[in-house]
């Protein structure tokens, strides 16, 4: 047998099976956090920019990281995208993008940004 | 000489500078109390030498991340001449506080405004006098990526170096409850010096991201990149690798074995095959590690690793894991020991132990070897596919299992928040030297613990002397037999078991044992082995293979990864709990429900 061939073979085999095993997560994994609060909830309004909340904004762990990357009170932020099988969100922060977990992004507050008011 | 550390964020370029500021000159050095390696090198600036030490990317110095204590142990416990500040130009606005905590400890500090070019391109501008003047330090707008104004900052920082005194280290607690404060100061500065437009221009990143972060063909072209980036290392590798084994060969007969001819049998064996096979392990395993941290150099600073992490971390966060150990255990397929080298990009010290515990369980270039030998010997051509199938599936399952049962010890306490940071082109010069210092990082960190595995195996096999190699009166036939009463439940005989044992050396020489052992070699040695056991006993070896410890380079590889006796052992224990486990539950039910 030659081998190198065979080790092509296997790993296209090995994809196959990771892709099926990633479609049978989704369809356990889909949309489990779609009731939670926060900023996970306010996808429903597209790409539309929101703000966070002002006093108690941030609850549990995250908060010293968030802080630190610019997720402050009365800042203006963007969810780009929502990852497929219950994945990660792509937020936009000014000039910086991060992903987080919906875990995560069910403990921010967020409301909607005043009608005109998105360039802030 | 005079100690200056490189503080930034993550993702501001501070690895880039530090390998423009030092070449290849840098090194891994040891800091006492710190589990993390941190490249220092000294250079020359201006008149001074200078160490430099390139520290972990934070974004905050009170955060409660690994890093982040990493951080500020170093500073509590180093004297400094002076911190070089890295910040993103593009990010000023919220990296700005960080400059100003490390300013609030009166260490004196040069803030590097890198990535002016990207600056350029959005239509940032910064005032850099105005900002100097209001920081009360020394401000240079750079592109560490180009080199661009690395000449002006470099004479900066031997003015700054002229009048330096070494500032010992304080303990930094306390500020914390000034961050508030210093957050709006650093609004104040910014609103004051720093133009953004107030629409930016859509990012290339944007387009790009469309496609490669796309919903449904997202995932499909990760793993279509993924697969050719493997093939590409082992296409170009494997030549490399035979190239490399050929001339450790022919060093061994023109070379070694002259010289040491005048030596008796005993020492001989030992040099020849004990010293001088561990050291042509070691090399074979150089051009692997080579291309792969080109690849992943490739991967990382183009920015496509954390939209990788984006694409797998739904399932991955249901194994305790993030997205980018992913990444690491597909490559484990390949080959574990980058694989193991490569967590490091994982910044949270549980997510990297859990990930290493897991990555062992990849079916791995080697032990495929192995498998495909025993199969051609042991099945008909159409099951053999199916057999390997069912590996490649025990394989997944073991690594999933070992996953599931360990994430509650290895929790990470850190917030799973990942930047995503834009496109870019690396340099050649930027790859080049990451796949040059991984190198010597294994060279220097492997090297003895390969050798002495390598020759604990050949005494092992090769004492008493007047014994056959390997045969049953061996040192290795001792032990086997004291084994016995555990392996046989698995249908593992004697020289199996002996076969086992140099498995530990490397998966690949596991059929040359079977040589030795058996005392045949080729199409003899396949057909003799399917008259000695049956396909029971074959498929439980191969399990026992798959699971038990892959090699001792990947010990030492986590050995040196993880800096802990005690995981290692862990990381050596749990695979060889799990392969017998796994073995003797096939292998005695496959007896109990199929009969003889």
């Amino acid at each position: 047998m030659d081998c190198s061939d065979i080790h092509l073979r296997y790993n296209a085999v090995l994809i196959l099976v990771l892709i099926c095993f990633l479609a049978i997560r989704w369809q356990i994994g889909r949309n489990p956090d779609a009731r939670l609060p926060g900023l996970s909830a306010s996808l429903g309004s597209g790409r539309r920019p929101v703000r966070l909340g002002q006093g108690g904004a941030f609850r549990g762990k995250p908060a010293q990281r968030l802080s630190a990357l610019g997720f402050r009170a009365g800042k203006t932020l963007q969810v780009l995208r929502r990852g497929t099988l219950a994945g990660p969100l792509q937020v936009r922060l000014g000039t910086t993008d991060v992903i987080l977990r919906l875990s995560e992004a069910a403990q921010i507050e967020v409301r909607p940004v005043p009608a005109g008011g998105d360039t802030a | 000489v005079k100690r200056v550390a490189l503080i930034g964020m993550p993702n501001t370029g501070k690895s880039t500078l530090f390998n423009r500021l030092t070449g290849s000159s840098a090194r891994v050095g040891n800091w006492p109390g710190i589990t993390v390696d941190l490249m220092t090198a000294k250079i020359l600036v201006g008149a001074h030498m200078a160490e430099v030490v390139d520290l972990p990317g934070i974004y905050d110095l009170h955060g409660f991340s690994d890093d982040e204590g990493v951080v500020r142990r170093f500073l509590e416990s180093q004297p400094l001449d002076l911190v070089l500040l890295i910040v993103n130009a593009v990010q000023i606005e919220r990296q700005l506080p960080l400059v100003l905590q490390v300013r609030a400890l009166g260490l004196p500090a040069i803030l590097l405004l890198n990535m002016a070019d990207e600056a350029r391109q959005l239509g940032i501008s910064v005032d850099a006098e105005k900002l100097a003047e209001q920081l009360r330090m020394p401000v240079s707008m750079i592109a560490a990526k180009y080199g661009e104004g690395q000449t002006a900052a470099l004479k900066q920082i031997a003015h700054a170096l002229d009048s330096s005194t070494p500032v010992p280290p304080t303990a930094l607690l306390s500020a914390l409850s000034e961050d508030d404060h210093l957050v709006q100061e650093s609004a104040a500065m910014v609103a004051q010096t720093v133009l953004i437009p107030a629409r930016l221009p859509e990012h290339l990143s944007d387009k790009l991201d469309r496609v490669v972060l796309h919903p449904w063909f997202g995932l499909p072209l990760f793993f279509f990149s993924m697969l050719m980036l493997f093939e590409a290392v082992f296409w170009i590798g494997t030549p490399l690798q035979d190239a490399m084994s050929w001339l450790f060969d022919q060093g061994k007969t023109l070379l070694v074995e002259p010289a040491v001819s005048v030596l008796p049998q005993f020492l001989q064996g030992f040099l020849l095959d004990g010293v001088w096979a561990g050291l042509s392990t070691v090399a074979a395993f150089v051009p692997l590690i080579v291309l792969f941290f080109l690849f992943m150099a490739l991967v990382e600073d183009s920015g496509y690793l954390s939209r990788a992490a984006f694409l797998t971390d739904a399932l991955m966060s249901r194994l305790g894991l993030d997205g980018r150990s992913f990444v690491m255990i597909l490559m484990g397929f390949g080959c574990n020991v980058p694989a193991i080298m490569g967590t490091r990009v994982m910044r949270s010290r549980p997510h990297r132990l859990l990930s290493m515990l897991v990555i062992p369980l990849s079916l791995c270039s080697a032990r495929l070897q192995v498998f495909l030998f025993l199969i051609a010997a042991m099945f008909s051509p159409r099951q053999a596919p199916w057999i390997l199938l069912c590996l490649y599936l025990a394989s997944f399952a073991t690594a999933i299992l070992t996953a599931l049962i360990f994430k509650q010890r290895y929790v990470s306490n850190e917030p799973f928040v990942i930047e995503l940071p834009p496109y870019r082109m690396p340099t050649l010069r930027q790859i080049w030297l990451r796949g040059w210092v991984e190198v010597r990082h294994f060279l220097h960190r492997a090297t003895k613990m390969i050798i002495i595995g390598v020759v604990c195996v050949w005494i092992l096999t090769h004492v008493p002397l007047n014994a056959a190699p390997a045969g049953p009166d061996t040192l290795a036939g001792m032990l086997g037999r004291l084994l016995t009463p555990v392996l046989s439940p698995l249908g593992i005989d004697l020289k199996l078991t002996v076969a086992l044992m140099f498995g530990f050396i490397a998966k690949e020489i596991v059929i040359g044992a079977f040589a030795v052992i058996y005392g045949m070699e080729g199409g003899a040695l396949s057909a003799h082995m399917a008259t000695q056991m049956d396909w029971m006993q074959a498929v439980s070896f191969m399990l026992f293979t798959l699971i038990y410890t892959p090699c001792v380079s990947t010990i030492a590889a986590i050995r040196s990864e993880s800096k802990s006796a005690g995981f290692t052992l862990l990381s050596v224990a749990w695979p060889l709990a799990l392969a017998w486990g796994v073995s003797f539950v096939f292998y005695q039910s496959a007896r109990a429900l199929l009969g003889h």
